[in-house]
């Protein structure tokens, strides 16, 4: 670790003095190479975490977008000039922040390390990277495309270990300037704790529980084409995942059961089969949560609509759990309140002669108010209605 | 971050972030990028 340490702070002596030309062009060719090893790439991602080979291809064109975009942003990075009395100059620039510490979470374990690994070489930081212990390979093929591409090896490591050990050490070391998180918001806060230590900057990407408005004047078809895969992408472990479906009463029967009917249809399997729409959890916790979460909210008076229980996948002893859709979920049910992070919908019917707001109905932020009891805070929230608002 | 009849809600030039709980900061875009640099004012007579 002590090394990686040395490491980086030679490594941003080293890239901070290159142009913004050379950091954008190593960006650029990492993107190249991303596209190039597209399907290599995209198998490793779904053999360690589970998600299906359409979808982490998706996440390498994500990430290669993502090099290209900061590529291009890179020779934007301007500063300006003050007025002042002649004969003086006073100007603003703009640095690099110094070397990163970057700790990538495993549900994205491509496009996760490209964001922070992108911003950071853009910028002209060293950046050190944790990826996860379920996907590490993924990490390594991202970063070694960079490498690859003429990335100098000082200027991006890898670390792997025990989480805490290896947080406690890099954040304690006066090296690190800037810390990037991506996982829970207790992991998160902890974090930001030993970040204050050492005055380090943070980033911070925490939980959520997305809520989604269902309007009676929506078009149900187009929002259940939409609304059933993104919920089932990734098994549902997706920190902007749709958590919460309020639907007005109107449309309440026919969208619950269309959503359930749909969810009931879903393949899973094996990720790497293209007859499966949805793969196995990540890892055995996620299961064992998620069956916790549907016993606690059917004791609260939920109903189950589709799914509830672990299997159906082609191997029942996995991580498989089908996908669920609950009904009727009251607002007490631990899941209401906490990020399931699992394949999972929540569907509430909602009132307007009962909302919890005292704004006009029909205005948004009524129904944003009816769509978030918690006080925490969600990243998204979607709506579906006839017109935008 | 909202989507209004869509489900799309990032993109390599838009911010990717949360408030309260959720986090704080954003990722992706011009303001990824911002978040690894510092401002530095020079002033010379």
């Amino acid at each position: 670790m002590d090394r990686a340490l040395e490491t980086a702070a030679r490594g941003y002596r080293l890239w901070r003095a290159r142009t913004a030309a050379e950091r954008g062009n190593v960006l650029a060719g990492a993107a190249r190479l991303l596209r190039e090893r597209i399907d290599k790439i995209a198998r490793t991602a779904t053999k360690e975490e589970g998600k299906t080979f359409p979808e982490a291809k998706a996440e390498v064109m994500m990430a290669a977008g993502l090099f290209d975009f900061y590529a291009g942003e890179v020779q934007r990075i301007y500063g300006r000039v003050l007025v002042r009395p002649a004969g003086t100059l006073s100007r603003v620039m703009k640095e690099p922040v110094g070397p990163v510490a970057a700790f990538c979470p495993w549900n994205f374990p491509i496009g996760n390390p490209a964001r922070k690994l992108g911003a950071a070489i853009g910028a002209g930081c060293s950046i050190i990277i944790k990826p996860p212990e379920e996907a590490p390979g993924s990490a390594l093929e991202v970063l070694n495309c960079l490498l690859d591409a003429g990335l100098p090896k000082e200027v991006a490591t890898c670390v792997f270990g025990v989480p805490d050990q290896v947080s406690r050490h890099l954040l304690a070391s006066p090296v690190i300037r800037k810390v990037s998180f991506t996982g829970s918001v207790a992991v998160g806060k902890h974090l930001m704790k030993l970040a204050a230590d050492g005055a380090k900057r943070t980033t911070m990407e925490l939980g959520g529980h997305g809520p989604v408005l269902i309007f009676d004047d929506a078009d149900i078809d187009k929002a259940l084409d939409l609304l059933v895969p993104h919920k089932f992408r990734n098994s549902g472990q997706v920190c902007v995942s749709p958590t919460r479906f309020y639907v007005q009463d109107g449309v309440y029967e026919r969208f619950s059961k269309e959503f359930a009917s749909r969810a009931a249809k879903l393949k899973v399997g094996d990720g790497m089969d293209a007859a499966n729409h949805m793969g196995p959890m990540a890892n055995p916790r996620r299961p064992e949560a998620i069956e916790a979460f549907v016993g606690n909210a059917v004791q609260a008076g939920a109903r189950i609509a589709a799914g509830g229980e672990r299997g159906g996948g082609s191997h029942d002893a996995g991580f498989f759990f089908r996908p669920t859709v609950l009904t009727d979920v009251p607002l007490e049910a631990r899941v209401m309140n906490e990020e399931p992070f699992g394949p999972i919908a929540l569907i509430v019917r909602s009132r307007p002669s009962t909302r919890r707001s005292s704004k006009p109905t029909g205005s948004p932020m009524a129904w944003r108010r009816i769509a978030s009891p918690r006080t925490d805070g969600a990243p998204c929230c979607w709506a579906m209605r006839s017109r935008a608002a | 971050m909202i989507g209004i009849n869509t489900t799309m809600l990032a993109g390599a030039d838009s911010p990717f972030g949360g408030v309260k709980d959720s986090g704080h900061g954003s990722e992706d875009g011009p303001e990824g990028l911002e978040a690894c640099l510092v401002l530095k004012a020079i002033h010379q007579a």
